[in-house]
């Protein structure tokens, strides 16, 4: 028991050694794939970009984050395919013990569905949203092909749901009656 | 001719008591859908304030009267049910308190929710698989492999799997709803499963009619949250209106099963009918602490609500944490009355 505390003792000093000559993280060169949301917002005066902090922390990470926007991690797909293979073994095993028939009305059922996956799938229609392109903008801004100006880059509170949300102020417009 | 009208009078009163359980239950799902799509938000707050705790009593009371006195040859299956939930309670509240910690990475969170994950589903299997063990001529049980596969599917797409769990929770309390029809007022079944077979239908007329709206307002932590916990975010090409709405549509259902339809399909299941709990009623039953469990729990009600009163963010986060204790509780009865 002694042996085993001092072992673990020596192991974690050791640790605080192997921090301490830890080289600095990477400098990120992955690009996040991520979400945009732009608002148009009638009460700001000035153009504003919000990071969602869990975005800024996957930048910073360097791309190894895992979850829906980004790719695959290794970790997840290791587990994922532990889990799947032993899924397939041990349905193996449990397709083998039982009567053949009923195993293979089993197989059949599960290549029907697996099949009828691919007419599912054809017909189901695109979802409907406000895509980021060219449409999203006025005729003036599609001539132009560009805009520029003063926008100020901020990390964003809770409010931001995820990725990065551009507020932009409302354009003002001429007063008719003014001359 | 008397025997006749004394045959016929039951059967009618039951199909008369079966159309009134389609008929109420139908127009309150076309009520609470036509509602909660007019103003989703206010309805979450409100049902989640007025509903949450008074549910979670009536659910531990209801598990309170299914739980046997004396375990027999089911010792194994209610000690794995027993030591599932405490354990796995703990490892989600130690994720959910300690996520914050500026030692843990986005990868390393993410990771721990993976494994509790897998063990939550390999839980669920284990029991599945003890259950089927328990039935005669048990030839093998395919819960493990299905098991592993959903647990190998939820590493690949963690997001999804936690969404899907948000939305397959309130389902459960209407398949614990049929099981308990089945057993003490079979002859409402057929008319309960018309209603079930109604609900989709009300899901896919929130959609057609919500799913191209503009999202909800997140101007506020707490409305970000509420979107959050309903899938905006997750689910891009759909409106956070509709997906809050269909979320709290079927957590009215929810609620409306635990607290009006399932004691009254389950006498036991009333509050203040202790004799029928085995643990209370039964010689060498524990009834001190039966009664203290009881008045703990109707105590928590009140301390929700008072807590939703004073800062209704905060106690909804936290109610949302430790509320994972009842969603495990339900899956040790439910597989042992499949």
């Amino acid at each position: 028991m002694k042996r085993t505390a001092l072992v673990l003792g020596l192991l974690l000093s050791i640790s605080v050694v192997a921090f301490a000559d830890e080289a600095p993280p990477r400098r990120n060169t992955e690009p996040v794939n991520t979400r945009i949301q732009i608002y148009v917002d009638p009460d700001v005066k000035e153009a504003t970009l919000e990071i969602a902090p869990r975005t800024l922390e996957e930048l910073v990470e360097g791309g190894g984050a895992v979850g829906l926007a980004s790719s695959l991690s290794r970790t997840q797909t290791l587990f994922g395919g532990l889990l799947l293979s032993a899924s397939f073994i041990f349905g193996g095993v449990w397709l083998a013990r039982k009567k053949i028939r009923s195993a293979g009305a089993f197989t059949a059922v599960l290549f029907a569905a697996a099949a009828g996956t691919v007419l599912v799938t054809a017909n189901v229609a695109p979802p409907t949203y406000q895509k980021i392109d060219s449409d999203m903008l006025s005729d003036k801004m599609k001539s132009d092909k560009f805009a520029r100006g003063q926008i100020k880059i901020k990390v964003g509170d809770d409010d931001v749901a995820e990725g990065i949300k551009l507020v932009i102020p409302m354009a003002k417009k001429e007063n008719p009656n003014k001359k | 001719m008397q025997k006749v009208e004394q045959i016929a009078a039951p059967g009618t009163a039951a199909a008369g008591s079966s159309a009134a359980l389609f008929a109420v239950s139908v127009a309150f799902c076309a009520v609470a859908a036509l509602a909660i799509g007019g103003f989703p938000l206010q309805a979450s707050i409100l049902t989640i304030f007025l509903f949450a705790g008074v549910h979670n009593f009536m659910e531990f009371r209801y598990f309170l009267a299914r739980m046997p006195l004396v375990w027999g040859r089911s010792t194994v299956y209610y000690s794995v049910a027993i030591f599932g939930t405490i354990a796995l309670t703990a490892g989600y509240l130690a994720i959910y308190f300690l996520g914050g910690n500026w030692l843990w990475s986005l990868v390393s969170w993410q990771t721990a929710v993976s494994g509790w994950n897998t063990l939550f589903i390999l839980w669920v299997g284990l029991l599945f698989h003890l259950r089927a063990k328990q039935k005669p001529g048990y030839e093998g049980s395919p819960a493990m492999p299905v098991a592993f596969f959903v647990a190998g599917v939820a590493w690949l797409a963690p997001a999804y799997w936690s969404i899907s769990l948000v939305y397959v929770h309130p389902l459960i309390a209407l398949w614990f709803l049929d099981r308990q029809i089945r057993r003490t007022r079979p002859e409402w079944l057929s008319a309960y499963r018309l209603v079930l077979a109604s609900v989709p239908l009300f899901l896919i007329g929130l959609w057609a009619a919500l799913s191209t709206r503009p999202d909800l307002p997140a101007d506020s932590a707490l409305f970000w949250r509420i979107a959050q916990h309903a899938g905006g975010g997750i689910l891009p090409g759909l409106s956070t209106h509709f997906l809050v709405t269909a979320h709290v549509f079927l957590e009215t259902l929810h609620y409306a099963a635990w607290i009006v339809l399932i004691p009254l399909v389950d006498r036991r299941a009333i509050p203040w009918r202790f004799g029928s709990i085995p643990l209370f009623a039964k010689k060498n039953g524990y009834p001190k602490l039966v009664a203290a469990g009881v008045a703990l729990s109707a105590f928590l009600v009140f301390v929700l609500w008072a807590g939703f009163s004073i800062d209704y963010s905060t106690t909804r986060d936290i109610y949302f944490a430790f509320a994972i204790a009842h969603v495990l509780a339900e899956f040790p009865f439910l597989v042992k009355m499949s």
